[in-house]
């Protein structure tokens, strides 16, 4: 699910997918290197791995988010 | 205390840097205004143009647009104005036509011989009932792309990325400027403008369609919270389907180009609900969800009678799409594959901000709205714009607002008093990293969308349903909201997509309730039918000094519906 792995050995630091990321995902560490700061936030939207210059990231695409299908349910859960 | 900031100034700031925000930049600085553009993510990379579905409505002025006009305002079940339609037609080719002189990624002909090599190259597809729909092929990321490039080239126009926005600034009733959070800095902002372009977006409660979590309806709140009015609430609740193992989107041109739904049972069962192939939006999704709930689930999508050529032309408009098909270990076009209808909210509903001429001003002075942030209802009424008509949105009516908001900066005389009174604005957004034992937003985030996306409540509406609902979401803005703790500054901006969520789910089900019939997305159980004598009317909400919403209705023009033969002179009741 969501976004995996930044390869750290391929990764430049251009901080590219830093900057594009719309839901502020990835971060640059002290070495200035991209890591995946807040994955819970991911979309799996791909602009980071679009973006990368040197293919380092690689995003999951498993959707996580359970639908909540029964409203009977919801209301006794809440 | 000083807080930490930044000072811009500026002459119109456009909040949110879609293709509506982008557009919004350049009008204005053709208005010779300076424009500062502001983005929760990245300009040109956030909000939902980006990832749009790749197909934008592409009429010119030698086709005559009464067939396209007539047929969408019948599948808009009525609640438009066919007057806006057509205005739209016109804004969005002027833009296509400055796009294609931009060289932008559109689908263009490729075959010299016939001396069309480059030149547009619209297709006709079929999308509801809409056979009339001329429609031109895009890579979204590029074109966003290039929308970056354009603001920058026009010089007058800066941007601020990741940079979010959450309250706007009032003195005399006028518009004056805005405090934002710099997320990625770890400070905030005070943005002096004499006018501010609100292009952020709809609400899509963070469901379970591509591309959209970043929209969770700021643009209302922060609208309504100056006092502006909103329109279509009720309309805030778009489903589309998507694969239930990814987040996706294309369906509309999958069920257009061959695809078939089938239930549990094998059958395909969309005939049932409508007897258009394929049906509207809004009833393949409430199909959906009828054979789920009867037990008939669940739903598969089976490709394998779309022609070949159709498959390529998807695989290339969709490819990102197909990329994460391939990675979840799916085959779309060989295997059927599991789909059920994701909620998108007002990015397929026609919610948003209101506003009442071409000017695309909000109800208070200084205030422009633009894309899907302004409510869609003029275009599309009571079903969805999504796939060809919001990207036109986009074009016109972000265009329409950058306009109306530069030449209104004209004539405002600079005030430099005006980040005397901001201390107390900065001061107050970071209130929620203060509360060290709060809630999380991650946390109530998931309480709202389990009010707003199950289809028991929102696909097939019911009274008690909704009250139930809205009581629950009025109790976690008195007593969650005020609670809400931010451990740090990615996490303070989330506070505020609660807050904002928190207001379009209560308003959505508001209006809801109001309207007493059925009518495109609007479908309650307890009002089965439309009705046209009583309900050609759009709701609009208004905050009063509480900030608690009251509402009245404005009509839509039934004279232009019956000249276009849609709607029967003297209806029967």
């Amino acid at each position: 699910m969501a976004i995996e792995k930044v390869y750290e050995d391929l990764c430049i630091g251009c901080n590219l997918c830093v900057k594009v990321c719309p839901l502020d995902v990835l971060r640059m560490d002290e070495k200035k290197k991209a890591y995946i700061r807040y994955q819970d936030d991911c979309q799996s939207c791909l602009l980071c791995e679009i973006y990368c210059p040197t293919d380092a990231i690689y995003v999951g695409p498993e959707n996580p988010r359970e639908v909540p299908f029964n409203v009977v349910e919801i209301a006794q859960v809440s | 205390m000083e807080v930490p900031h930044d000072v811009y100034t500026t002459d119109v700031l456009v909040i949110g840097g879609g293709l509506a925000g982008c557009w919004a930049a350049i009008a204005a600085t053709r208005q010779d205004s300076r424009a500062l553009v502001v983005d929760k993510g990245f300009v040109g990379g956030s909000g939902c143009s980006v990832f749009a579905g790749g197909v934008v409505l592409y009429l010119t002025p030698e086709d005559d647009p009464a067939d396209f006009v007539r047929e969408h305002c019948r599948e808009s079940e009525l609640l438009l104005d066919p007057a806006w339609v057509e205005w739209l037609v016109q804004a969005n080719y002027e833009r296509i036509a400055e796009l294609d002189g931009w060289g932008a990624p559109f689908d263009r002909h490729d075959d010299a011989a016939d001396g069309q090599a480059g030149s547009l190259h619209r297709r006709l597809i079929y999308v509801g009932s809409r056979e009339t729909v001329w429609r031109l092929g895009l890579d979204s990321v590029e074109l966003m792309k290039l929308m970056r490039k354009q603001v920058l080239r026009t010089k007058q126009a800066k941007l601020l990325d990741h940079t979010t926005i959450v309250k706007l600034l009032v003195e005399d009733g006028r518009i004056i400027g805005a405090v934002g959070i710099r997320r990625q800095d770890d400070r905030l902002c005070l943005i002096q403008a004499k006018a501010v372009v609100l292009a952020a977006g709809g609400c899509a409660w963070k469901g379970t369609h591509f591309g959209h979590d970043m929209l969770c309806g700021e643009a209302y709140k922060l609208a309504w919270d100056v006092g502006a009015s909103l329109m279509n609430m009720e309309y805030a609740n778009g489903y589309i389907a998507t694969n239930t193992r990814f987040d996706s989107h294309g369906q509309c041109i999958l069920a257009a180009i061959g695809g078939k739904y089938l239930n549990g049972e094998g059958e395909p069962f969309l005939g049932k609900y409508s007897d258009k192939v394929p049906p509207a939006i809004h009833v393949i999704a409430r199909g959906m969800a009828s054979e789920i709930r009867e037990g008939r689930g669940p739903i598969q999508l089976d490709l394998s009678a779309v022609p070949v050529k159709d498959r390529e032309m998807w695989l290339h408009a969709f490819k990102h799409i197909a990329e994460l098909a391939r990675r979840s270990g799916q085959d779309l076009f060989a295997d059927r594959t599991q789909w059920h209808p994701g909620f998108n909210g007002s990015v397929s509903g026609s919610a948003g901000v209101y506003f009442t001429d071409t000017t695309m001003a909000a109800t208070v002075p200084g205030l422009y709205v633009a894309g899907d942030a302004a409510t869609r209802g003029y275009v599309v009424g009571a079903s969805s714009g999504i796939t060809f008509l919001n990207l036109a949105w986009a074009n016109g009516s972000g265009y329409a607002a950058g306009t109306g908001a530069g030449s209104f900066a004209q004539d405002i005389v600079w005030d430099e008093s005006v980040t005397a009174n901001a201390e107390d604005a900065l001061a107050e957004a970071l209130r929620p990293m203060e509360r060290k034992d709060g809630l999380l937003p991650d946390v109530v985030y998931g309480q709202l969308q389990s009010q707003a996306m199950p289809p028991e409540v929102n696909i097939f509406r019911e009274g008690e349903r909704m009250q139930r609902a809205l009581a629950h979401v009025r109790n976690l803005q008195q007593e969650a909201v005020p609670r809400l703790f931010a451990p740090d500054f990615h996490e303070l901006v989330k506070c505020y997509e609660v807050e904002a969520t928190a207001l379009t789910t209560a308003l959505m089900y508001e209006a809801a309730l109001l309207r007493t019939e059925s009518r495109g997305w609007h479908f309650r159980e307890d009002y089965p039918h439309r009705d046209d004598n009583g309900w050609l009317k759009w709701i609009v909400a208004t905050p009063n000094e509480e900030s608690d919403p009251s509402f009245r209705y404005v009509p839509v023009p039934r004279k232009r519906l019956e000249e276009l033969g849609i709607l029967e002179t003297a209806a029967v009741v």
